[in-house]
């Protein structure tokens, strides 16, 4: 069980992220939280009250080239033989490590009095999301070095990595309007704790036979680090005169509750039914994004050299015999190559994401079918819930290198109000066996959901390129508020 | 139907619960070996023979060079083992001697090298290893804050080669491994 737990946080770490792919979430309108995937979902219960810090809980990793069974399998064979092999020779510059946590630390909606068509929500919400490409050209520099790939130019935008921690205020809306339509929208409110991002790098070091002496350096760099919050966190654990856990937890937390950089985003989102049986919804989540502006910590590095080293060219030389020619080529090189740091203020933007899904619902509706729970039948609920829904999603997420899109087709079995089981199998850069299963179980008014993706990849955690699980707890009524 | 819920929420405990994985030897990583190997020229020094002719031959043109890159502290303590190109060529009409010494932060000479090069056209290619299986230990690198190259004309002080700009050519490249993490 320990080797088990130690490889799925070290899957986490050594994959850092995947971005936020929620496929078996989205329309899976039995679960609360579906709602902060697309703010128009039509829910049909009167009020619901997440259970504080486990109403989602939300842990994904991926890697698109490596995993951690290729370099850290017991085989034998030797540990930079296989990172040679799948890393340095087996990555592109393309390839990506991701890590995604979402945790709800509140969340509850109702519905309006007045309007029974109107549903209300808000919460708060943690999320840490971070995506680093593989520094390909960086990692065979400081690996290999440059001794064996004279003329090869190694690229400084390699060098491509975000990621940030922050907490999401959030409130929501969704308006069944007539019985094709219902639109959605949620205002968020984005308290982060820290944020680095290093995304427009340029520049190249190349090693060329030389003009006049053996070897030419080049090295041309146009590159930054920008940073929110990092420095006040190494302070931290740099200084051992407190306990680092509560000075850090004191910190997220002042950070976290609007004492940090602030952001407004906006999700959007609609459902169509153009017949009963068939739905077609899409979204918007996170269109927003977040000023930086306390303990911004920016690094660059920026200039072009040129050199084939010390040079002395004689007698010219022998005239001033005290010439340091050493300190020429340093001071020629840091006149030309700046390496500085500020503390400007910076915005970043959230990762977009964008949803779409059609689905077609066939089989006994559920309001027909018998249940041993114990609920009310409301006229406002949304479009009657079939026994059978079959459908597709497309996602795509916006990443520093472009979009970073997954194509997923599910299957939804419903079972009552009470057990609801949700299949998919996914494409994306990760992986072409994603099957997923999620399921929802309601006792009572209690509701229990866990949505788990990549089940193939449970077989042996270690070589899975893609990881994600899901679960949460919510108290949902479906009487009077 | 209670059966059924217990049954697929078992099911699916289960299938985390039951999710695997092959053993994995983290301590691989302490076997993990970052030790880049980095090249760059060194020096280049050039010297027209008419400098030559100015003085009477066998006057030794002695230049101490400045070169505090090897005993960089970035450098010194993570260079394990590495080499030094020369390619000298010779233009000049005359025989010269050529020493490269390398001297530590008191002038003292830690490693000499000598090149005896013909009259031009003439070039002598070679590489210096230290450390590793090298009897030359790194340390004479580590310990080198400077360079000095002397050159003898061992000819007349007369003569002009009929090649184009005729000149003495050193030309140097450090090829070094460093470690920065692992054993070497």
């Amino acid at each position: 069980m320990l080797r088990f737990v130690l490889t799925g946080l070290f899957t986490m770490v050594f994959c850092w992220v995947q971005g936020q792919q929620r496929q078996l979430l989205y329309g899976f309108s039995e679960i609360p939280q579906s709602l902060l995937l697309n703010p128009a979902e039509q829910l049909d219960y009167s009020w619901y009250a997440g259970v504080p810090m486990l109403s989602s809980v939300v842990v994904q990793g991926a890697s698109s080239g490596v995993s951690v069974h290729d370099i850290f399998a017991d085989d034998g064979a030797d540990i930079n033989d296989k990172i040679r092999e799948h890393m340095l020779q087996g990555m592109s510059a393309k390839d990506d490590f991701s890590a995604t946590t979402h945790i709800e630390i509140l969340h509850g909606g109702f519905r309006a009095s007045h309007d029974p068509s109107l549903f209300f929500s808000f919460g708060l919400y943690n999320e840490l999301d971070a995506i680093s490409y593989w520094m390909k050209d960086l990692a065979i520099l400081g690996i290999e070095g440059n001794a064996n790939y004279l003329r090869k130019a190694f690229n400084m935008g390699d060098l491509n990595t975000r990621g940030e921690m922050l907490n999401v205020f959030h409130i929501g809306a969704s308006k069944k309007l007539n019985s094709k339509w219902s639109v959605g929208g949620r205002a968020k409110l984005y308290s982060s704790i820290f944020n680095f991002k290093s995304t427009q790098n340029e520049g190249t070091f190349t090693t060329d036979p030389g003009e006049d002496n053996l070897l030419r350096s080049t090295l041309e760099a146009d590159m930054e680090l920008q940073s929110s919050g990092l420095k006040e966190i190494y302070d931290i654990l740099d200084d051992d005169s407190q306990s680092n856990s509560k000075a850090l937890a004191k910190l997220g937390l002042k950070r976290g509750l609007l004492g940090g950089d602030l952001g407004v985003g906006l999700d959007l989102g609609f459902t169509y039914n153009p017949t009963a049986q068939t739905r077609w919804s899409a979204s918007l989540v996170d269109l927003g994004f977040v000023y930086h502006f306390t303990n911004t910590q920016n690094y660059t590095f920026t200039g072009e050299v040129v050199t084939e080293g010390v040079e002395v060219i004689l007698p010219g030389a022998l005239l001033d015999p005290d010439d340091d020619y050493w300190q020429d080529l340093i001071d020629y090189v840091e006149d030309n190559i700046d390496y500085g740091d500020n503390s400007q203020n910076y915005i970043a933007m959230r990762p977009l994401k964008v949803y779409t899904s059609l689905s077609h619902s066939w089989g006994e509706p559920k309001e027909k079918q018998d249940c041993d729970c114990d609920y009310r039948t409301m006229a406002h609920r949304g479009a009657p819930q079939y026994a059978n829904t079959v459908g597709g999603l497309a996602y795509t997420i916006i990443r520093p290198r472009g979009l970073q899109p997954a194509l997923a087709g599910f299957y939804q079995r419903r079972f009552g109000r009470a057990l609801s089981l949700k299949a998919s199998y996914t494409v994306d850069r990760y992986t072409w066996s994603n099957l997923g299963l999620g399921m929802n179980l309601r006792v009572g008014p209690v509701n229990f959901y866990v949505l788990a993706d990549n089940l193939l990849g449970y077989q042996n955690l270690a070589a899975s390129q893609y990881t994600s699980l899901q679960i949460g707890l919510n108290v949902i009524s479906w009487g009077n508020n | 139907m209670k059966k059924g819920i217990a049954f697929c929420f078992c099911a699916v405990m289960l299938l985390i619960h039951g999710a695997c994985s092959e053993k994995q030897d983290f301590g691989q990583w302490d076997d993990f070996e970052v030790v880049p190997t980095l090249e760059a020229s060194l020096v280049y020094v050039e010297a027209i023979e008419a400098m030559f002719n100015v003085a009477q031959p066998n006057v030794v043109y002695t230049m101490d060079i400045n070169f505090d890159a090897f005993n960089a502290e970035f450098f010194e303590e993570r260079v394990v083992s590495g080499e030094i190109t020369y390619q000298l060529e010779n233009t000049t009409s005359k025989p010269l001697a050529l020493e490269i010494d390398f001297l530590d932060d008191n002038g003292a000479v830690l490693f000499s090298e000598d090149f005896t090069l013909s009259p031009g056209p003439d070039s002598e290619d070679r590489t210096t290893l230290f450390g590793g299986e090298s009897p030359n230990n790194i340390a004479i690198i580590t310990s080198t804050s400077a360079l000095r190259a002397s050159v003898t004309n061992l000819g007349d002080a007369s003569s002009t080669s009929s090649l184009p700009d005729p000149k003495l050519v050193i030309r140097t490249s450090g090829q070094f491994m460093l470690q920065f993490k692992g054993s070497q």
